[in-house]
């Protein structure tokens, strides 16, 4: 069974790329050769080579409570753990192909020693309807207003990764940049809020026209998300002082990631329906942050895509204001 | 012989189930009613394992009962994204009984080598009901199997359990649709405030039927009363 949905992934990734066109391919293809070359230098300072391990753990626990099909695994597989296990290996694959490239063989036994023990872990919490209602989404929803749904339903369902990774940002403060690298990955976590379609009722509900319901979504949103990174900016900073541009550029990078997956869900926007290769838009932006190169591409993608979100929701939204 | 003894669940401070008494003769369609909210899902569950009971214990001819013999069709069923019908079908293990998709979509006419996305709800439903009855298990756990069933699927489905009966499996139906299942249970139990209140065989199907739309008038009569008057 094990060998069945691997290919499925291998299928739903294939399809998901397939519309794309060429120039985005290339720039994908070149992003994975660039950014594993990266990772390969870097993996030589055991510095690094930790600090990706915890990557590696964070990313697990990620997908983890991100996937909703843990109850379909279990009514369809007889060894659930047999799955997870075989998945979070080959997602492991790449990473420990380069810890042995560097020569790191004790850090690949305590790589997988890390794959045995978080799966295992992982396995035996809690799933379900309610099994994600743990203490960081207790903590975080109340604070979150009514009209923000996305944040909402976003936070019921990753609250408890979010507040992990964010207090693992908290607590690795002092050393330098990792704590906003962290942040980072709080803030492409963030995407998931933004992958479904609410019904056009939701969107007619204030009677805005297009381009005023995307500056209100757009401004109300940057703020939430200022204030929901300003603590652990400011953390970063008291420790850092003189880091202070790196504060200012993270802060930039989340409300342009906020902005940019606003800007993605309302330009294919479907009523009650699940945003069409949202993983694709993900990886392009999370590509453009860590290669230089790319950088400017997600504020290039915001300003061609908010008039592309504004067409397509003049679809839904009644235009008469 | 299946024995549910004073199952209890509850989610936070509410119970949904309290102290549920209930057995199951084998080999029979079981139907179970009950308005929404009386859990009959959260019933359905807690014998598949996916809730645990604060309390009682679920039995199978007084030995503990394992999900490899359960089958569950769930109200909403999941589907991974960008796979086509028959991908979907192939995560499911085949159960002893030989399995022949060919055969078997004759009775539901799916475009299988579509992407599930393009399927409406119904062929959604039937897709999932295909999945359970793939795996070939001795109990089903059929959660609102109607739902967004056409009147052919729907004749069709009844005819399947039918056969299952046959062959002697046991089922458990849920329907928000009362006359779905007068047609095709053995013995129909109504689930009110966590409890089995009673169960009806065929003969006394319409005391229930009876029961149950006194019940819906009794609750709302009032407030239509305020809402209109």
């Amino acid at each position: 069974m094990l060998k069945t949905l691997l290919r499925i992934r291998v299928l739903q990734l294939s399809r998901s790329l397939s519309g794309l066109p060429l120039v985005y391919w290339l720039l994908i293809a070149g992003g994975i050769a660039y950014f594993s070359y990266g990772l390969y230098l870097k993996l030589s300072d055991i510095f690094y080579a930790l600090i990706s391990i915890s990557v590696y753990i964070l990313l697990v626990l990620y997908i983890h409570f991100a996937r909703n099909d843990h109850r379909f695994l279990k009514s369809v597989a007889f060894h659930p753990l047999r799955i997870y296990l075989g998945e979070y290996f080959c997602l492991s694959m790449p990473f420990l192909v380069l810890l042995a490239l560097n020569g790191w063989w004790w850090l690949i036994l305590l790589c997988l020693c890390i794959w045995l023990t978080e799966t295992i872990l992982l396995f035996f919490l809690p799933v379900g309807n309610r099994g994600h209602l743990f203490l960081g989404s207790r903590l975080l929803i109340p604070l979150v207003p009514m009209s923000f749904f996305e944040w909402r339903s976003g936070l019921r369902k990753h609250g408890t990764f979010i507040f992990i990774v964010y207090a693992f940002a908290i607590g690795l403060s002092g050393l330098t940049l990792v704590s906003l690298f962290v942040l980072l990955l709080v803030s492409m976590s963030f995407s998931s809020f933004y992958s479904d379609g609410e019904s056009a009722a939701v969107i007619n509900a204030e009677s805005l026209s297009p381009q005023q319901f995307l500056k209100h979504k757009l401004k109300t949103h940057v703020i939430a998300c200022t204030m929901f990174f300003i603590p652990g900016l400011l953390i970063y900073l008291f420790r850092h002082p003189h880091d202070w541009i790196y504060v200012l550029l993270a802060s930039l990078i989340f409300i342009i990631n906020v902005s940019y997956f606003i800007l993605i869900k309302y330009s294919f926007y479907r009523p009650d329906e699940k945003l069409a290769a949202g993983s694709v838009w993900v990886a392009i932006l999370f590509a453009s942050t860590l290669i230089p190169f790319l950088l400017p591409l997600p504020l290039m993608i915001i300003v061609r895509n908010y008039s592309v979100a504004k067409n397509n929701l003049k679809l839904y939204v009644d235009d008469t204001v | 012989m299946i024995l549910f003894d004073t199952i209890s669940v509850g989610y936070e401070s509410h119970n949904v189930l309290a102290g549920l008494n209930w057995n199951i003769e084998e080999g029979k369609i079981h139907g179970l009613v009950g308005l929404n909210g009386s859990g009959k899902t959260t019933l359905l569950h807690a014998f598949y394992g996916y809730v645990n009971p604060s309390s009682g214990k679920i039995q199978r001819n007084n030995n503990s009962i394992h999900r490899n013999v359960i089958g569950l069709l769930e109200t909403q069923n999941y589907f991974y994204p960008l796979i086509t019908g028959r991908e979907y079908l192939s995560i499911f293990p085949q159960g002893n009984r030989p399995f022949s998709l060919e055969n078997w979509n004759k009775l539901f006419s799916l475009p299988l080598d579509d992407l599930i996305e393009t399927y409406s709800t119904g062929m959604k439903k039937k897709l999932a009901l295909l999945g359970v009855f793939k795996m070939d298990k001795e109990i089903y756990l059929l959660d609102e199997p109607y739902n967004g069933l056409d009147l052919e699927s729907t004749t069709v489905l009844k005819l399947i359990l039918d056969e299952l009966r046959k062959s002697g499996k046991t089922v458990i139906i849920t329907s928000h649709v009362y006359e779905s299942l007068e047609s095709v249970c053995d013995c129909i139990h109504h689930l009110d405030n966590g409890k089995i209140q009673m169960s009806y065989d065929k003969s006394s199907f319409h005391v229930l039927s009876g029961l149950l739309h006194k019940m819906i008038e009794d609750k709302t009569s009032v407030h239509l009363k305020k809402i209109f008057s």
